[in-house]
């Protein structure tokens, strides 16, 4: 009879709000396993670790612990438990030597200690890992795989027996990524029990003896192995619909080139040649972190280009941000001034209040925002409405040109879809270029679907699987 | 010359305590505006326990001036750490607050209890302040570096993250740094009084802890650095009493002045010009607020 | 319920405090209020020596109140201030007219603050530290400049030459012993332009976006670096005019007095009238009256040292309003 698994989520459920995050998950770790977790962006795989970090309590549901039901209130009972995390964001105090950093875990540290015993028991420590690294360096020196296996020590040395790594190839070089795998494969054979949280295809057929996707926070496969494909993982992971037809209406593109690149490169992205033309609707559908940003800033004007060139017009430009904090609303200013910060929307330099009033009522009206008026502040009001005073800011200039990023983060449904439906309505007149994260949108709004990876972009069929297989590719060959 | 070198030393020593303890504020993450303020409450309770004491009340004038450091770091704490109020603005309140309150209670006491002077003890007693000086660097040094308590500290300034990883409190680490600062700052005060004149002057701070902060930078951080900074400063100021020996001209005198009393602002600029934002040495959440982590 | 403005809750506090100091120095809180009341406003020199106060206090402010709202840390007023009285004072005896020495005081002040513009704006030199440096060096210059290139001829005194006639500021006289000086009106102009400005132009929206969003206000293609740049320099300026307009309008001269913390004081004005134009004259005044009340307490009742007082109560105050703005931030996070 084998052991029970190290770590198990019996039918865990989680809701946010109205919204299901997990929906009956079964997953079970087990020692010797390499276990892989996938998912897209938003399915739950970052809310199920939590659940097993204690940073958040399932709403029903069990976790077990060696086949014990347990309950994890906070990070310290994760910690005596035995659950570890390797985070993407390192929590290392970038000015202090390895092992100071290493003593700032010892729950028993002591008091009063020297540099040279200080650091001779670090190489202890880091030698009984199998690790080789100077406790004397300091953190900020070291590489970014370097810092990872400072990580990974202060888990283990916290006595973890069940390490969750949680996107830990997506910070490193592609030389870093293999030394870490067969570290992961060491850790495994060691008789730990090892769950990886990835995007990339590639790793997860390399090193895991485990897969589970998770889809809109139910497990869609959970499977050994020797069971599964790239194919299958695919499939899993985007829909299994072959056939699943495109949303919207496919109209053909009219119109003159808008926004032309040509070799357009800049860091983390390049070189890229792209087109949209007007009356067209080009989604680049991406997972975070392979340049979208960048290069959506350069093809603005944000950020100069390191090679070839951007044309774009010189006025009629709008800007669709989905990041509210920062770029697309001044939170902090009621909703006439942010409107008034567009000059086609107030081409004088001064106006007084009246000025600001009229020009901003009407437009609020029109894009349906829900607010107690032109001079409410920014920042109370929802989400949604929010990203709607953003829309009623830019497509209210009649731009020949829109560029959108995320338009729809953290929006509900029905936001979403005012959103999209909107977007669509100026594509016929503008043309409109929208990067996104969210694979659903891009297939929705795409009149043309491209697909980036790493910076360089792959032209695609305006369908889930397509996207998926593309973006599969890419990543395979890459 | 030999003079030039001793009163280098004894205007130095108020400079090196202010940037140690402007240092310790800062490893733990805090700029410490009140710094100035903290010096003055120090020299004026050291003044007026000593007044009239003789050899004997050194001691408790010491414990005195780091007492009511202590205290205005204990309210800056509870503005800066527990209600994330912004460090500048509270810093200048309490500078405010400070230079204020010490002036009053010096009227009032200077109403009561008549001008009293406190001279200074001969012989051996006259390197008392820099041994003590020395001493206090190498301590503190030896606890950045060599507690648990310290590196707490350096944790909070570099890495909050880390340390409440690792199940350790920032808001305390920094609280411990600004009282630790505050005990430094009221020694720097004392300094003042005990060694350097003899009486309180009201302002007597002068601007030098002001110049702490920016000695910090040239100190990296780093106690040693701290003693050295203070050291050349000293020297600046010696230079500067004796620019009227020194120049050619009675006006060459006044220019000279000038230059040497400007020169630590203006170093200080064209350092931070020079690198450009953060150095490299600095503590990586210098001056970020503490945000809960939920 | 009416919901009490918090700006007057937290002067209430602060002020309530301050009584009790005040009983701690033997004076019975009745007594200090009539006092300093009375020594703000009770008669036509009283209110004159208030408003004389009120001036460089409104015009510091109002370029603080300019800076702030742009995200940027100028603690440098005291220095712009003094840079421009010494501009003011060589301008004033120089050219024999105040306007040139207004002028040339708004220059100095502006130029004073463009250091620590550039650098905090193109080396991300933080502006808090350059602006703090640079209010020792401009004390250290005042103090070499009257003693001696700009010293008065026969070296007596450690102040500038007197300003001619022509070279001060013109008055009004109200009463005897009660005149105001055209810096009054100049201070409620640029406060009222201050206040215009950051409201009604899209230079003022751009800045007071550009604090918390930067991305956005560069993304709609303003000039946010430069125009960030241009309200430094503005804030210098009014430092500047503040110092020009004590030294035309009130001293006659340059002296050591000039640097008497006044720059320091409008960043206490500032934060009390929580950055609002439409506040700033009554928090000044505020202020203002509280040094001109207790000067004359101070000579009054013979008390020294009382008018320390002021300093404590602008600490004070400064932490009831970090205090107080806490809860107001809940309440704001409540709404959403």
């Amino acid at each position: 009879m084998s052991p029970p698994p190290a770590l198990e989520f019996h039918r865990i459920v989680k809701r946010f709000g109205g919204r299901a995050a997990l929906a009956e998950v079964d997953l079970a770790l087990r020692a010797g396993e390499i276990h892989a977790l996938l998912g897209e962006n938003g399915a739950g795989k970052t809310t199920l670790v939590r659940c097993a970090l204690g940073l958040t309590a399932p709403d029903a549901g069990r976790l077990l612990v060696d086949g014990r039901a347990v309950s994890i209130p906070d990070p310290a009972a994760a910690a005596a438990l035995g659950i570890g995390l390797v985070q993407q964001h390192f929590a290392l105090a970038e000015g202090l030597t390895v092992a100071e950093n290493l003593l700032l875990d010892r729950a028993g540290a002591p008091r009063f200690f020297a540099r040279r015993t200080l650091a001779a028991r670090a190489r202890e420590r880091l030698a009984r890992h199998g690790f080789e690294l100077d406790p004397e360096r300091r953190v900020a020196d070291l590489s970014v795989g370097e810092k990872q296996r400072v990580e990974i020590v202060k888990a283990l040395e916290a006595g973890a027996r069940v390490l969750i790594l949680d996107e830990p190839t997506a910070v490193l070089a592609p030389s870093e990524v293999g030394a870490l795998l067969e570290r992961l494969r060491a850790l495994a054979r060691s008789g730990r029990a090892v769950l990886l949280i990835s995007h990339k295809l590639d790793e997860v057929l390399t090193v895991a003896d485990r897969v589970t996707v998770l889809r809109a926070g139910r497990v869609v496969l959970a499977a050994p192995r020797a069971e599964i494909d790239a194919a299958r993982l695919t499939r899993a992971l985007f829909g299994d619909a072959p056939d699943d037809a495109p949303a919207a209406p496919h109209e053909a593109a009219a119109g003159p080139p808008v926004l032309t690149a040509t070799g357009l490169a800049g860091p983390g992205f390049g070189p890229v040649d792209l087109e949209v033309r007007k009356g067209e609707c080009v989604a680049l559908f991406g997972v975070d972190g392979h340049g979208q940003g960048e290069l959506l800033e350069t093809l603005i004007g944000l950020r100069p280009a390191r090679a070839g060139r951007v044309d774009r017009p010189a006025r009629g430009v709008a800007f669709v941000s989905g990041d509210r904090h920062g770029s697309g609303l001044a939170l902090d200013l009621p909703l006439a001034e942010n409107l008034a910060l567009r000059r086609e929307l107030l081409p004088a330099a001064t106006f007084g209040r009246a000025a600001l009033a009229a020009a901003a009522t009407p437009r609020l009206a029109e894009f349906a925002v829900q607010s107690d008026g032109p001079w409410q502040v920014a920042r109370r009001l929802s989400g949604g409405n929010q990203q709607k005073v953003v829309l009623a800011r830019e497509l209210s200039i009649g731009p020949a040109l829109v560029l959108a990023e995320n338009p729809t983060r953290g929006l509900d449904a029905r936001a979403t879809a005012f959103v999209h439906a909107r977007l669509r309505s100026v594509a016929r007149e503008a043309a409109v270029l929208v990067a996104t994260t969210d694979l659903d949108e891009a297939v929705v709004l795409a009149d043309r679907l491209l697909v980036v990876h790493r910076g360089r972009l792959h032209a695609t069929e305006r369908t889930r699987a397509a996207a998926a297989e593309a973006l599969a590719r890419a990543a395979a060959s890459s | 010359m030999n003079e030039l070198a001793m009163q280098a030393a004894r205007l130095a020593l108020p400079l090196v305590l202010a940037t140690l303890s402007e240092v310790v504020a800062e490893r733990g993450g805090v700029v410490n505006l009140a710094l100035e303020g903290m010096m003055l409450g120090g020299a004026l309770a050291a003044w007026m326990v000593a007044a009239g004491g003789g050899g004997a009340a050194l001691a408790p004038a010491l414990l005195a001036a780091m007492l009511v450091a202590l205290l205005v770091a204990l309210l800056q704490a509870l503005f800066v750490v527990r209600l994330r109020a912004d460090a500048i603005v509270t810093g200048a309140a309490l500078h405010f607050a400070c230079l204020g309150a010490t002036g009053l209670v010096f009227e009032r006491c200077k109403r009561s209890a008549g001008v009293t002077t406190f001279g200074e003890l001969g012989g051996a007693w006259t390197h008392v302040p820099w041994i003590g000086t020395l001493a206090i660097v190498a301590a503190v040094l030896a606890f950045l570096h060599g507690t648990r308590a310290g590196l707490a500290i350096r944790a909070a300034g570099d890495g909050p993250e880390a340390l409440r990883a690792a199940g350790g409190s920032p808001a305390r680490a920094r609280t411990h740094a600004l009282l630790l600062a505050g005990a430094l700052a009221g020694l720097a005060g004392a300094s003042l009084t005990t060694v350097l004149t003899g009486t309180f002057v009201e302002g007597m701070t002068a601007g030098r802890g002001f110049l702490a902060l920016a000695l910090v930078l040239f100190a990296r951080w780093n106690p040693l650095g701290a003693l050295l900074a203070g050291l050349f400063l000293g020297g600046l100021f010696a230079l500067e009493l004796h620019a009227s020996t020194l120049a050619a001209t009675p006006g060459g005198a006044g220019v000279l002045t000038f230059v040497l009393r400007a020169l630590p602002y203006l170093l200080c600029i064209a350092a931070l010009a020079l690198v450009g934002g953060r150095p490299d040495a600095a503590p990586r959440a210098l001056g970020r607020p503490l945000v809960d982590d939920r | 319920m009416r919901r009490v403005p918090r700006g007057a809750v937290v002067t209430i506090a602060a002020l309530a405090l301050a009584l009790v100091l005040l009983a701690l120095q033997g004076l019975g809180p009745l007594d200090a209020l009539t006092y300093l009341v009375r020594g703000a406003f009770g008669d036509a020199p009283a209110l004159c020596a208030t408003l004389r106060k009120l001036v460089p206090l409104l015009l510091c402010s109002a370029g603080i109140l300019v800076a702030f709202q742009a995200g940027l840390w100028n603690i440098g007023a005291e220095g712009q201030l003094l840079a421009g009285a010494l501009a003011a004072g060589a301008a004033g005896v120089a050219s024999g007219h105040w306007l040139p020495a207004l002028a040339a005081g708004a220059l100095g002040g502006a130029l004073w603050a463009a250091l620590p513009a550039a650098l905090a704006l193109w080396r991300r030199v933080p502006e808090v530290l350059s602006t703090l440096m640079l209010n020792g060096v401009a004390l250290e210059l005042l103090r070499w400049l009257v003693t001696g290139p700009l010293q008065e001829p026969s070296h007596q005194f450690p102040q500038s030459p007197q300003l001619p006639p022509a070279a001060r500021l013109p008055q009004v006289e109200l009463a005897r012993s009660a005149a105001l000086h055209l810096g009054l009106p100049l201070a409620l102009l640029a406060t009222l332009l201050v206040g215009w400005l950051l409201t009604r132009t899209r230079f003022g929206l751009a800045l007071r976006a550009g604090a918390e969003s930067p991305r956005l206000v560069l993304a709609l293609g303003l000039p946010l670096r430069r125009w960030r740049f241009l309200a430094f320099a503005l804030a210098g300026a009014l430092a500047g005019l503040a110092g020009a307009v004590e030294v035309t309008g009130v001293a006659g001269a340059v002296d050591r007095s000039l640097a008497s913390g006044v720059g320091y004081a409008a960043i206490a004005a500032a934060l009390l009238a929580r950055l609002a134009a439409t506040r700033l004259p009554l928090a000044a005044l505020l202020f203002a009256a509280l040094a001109a009340g207790t000067t004359a307490l101070q000579l009054q009742e013979n008390l020294p040292g009382i008018d320390r007082f002021g300093l404590v109560l602008q600490g004070l105050v400064i932490l009831a309003v970090l205090a107080g703005r806490r809860t107001a931030t809940v309440d704001a996070e409540g709404g959403a």
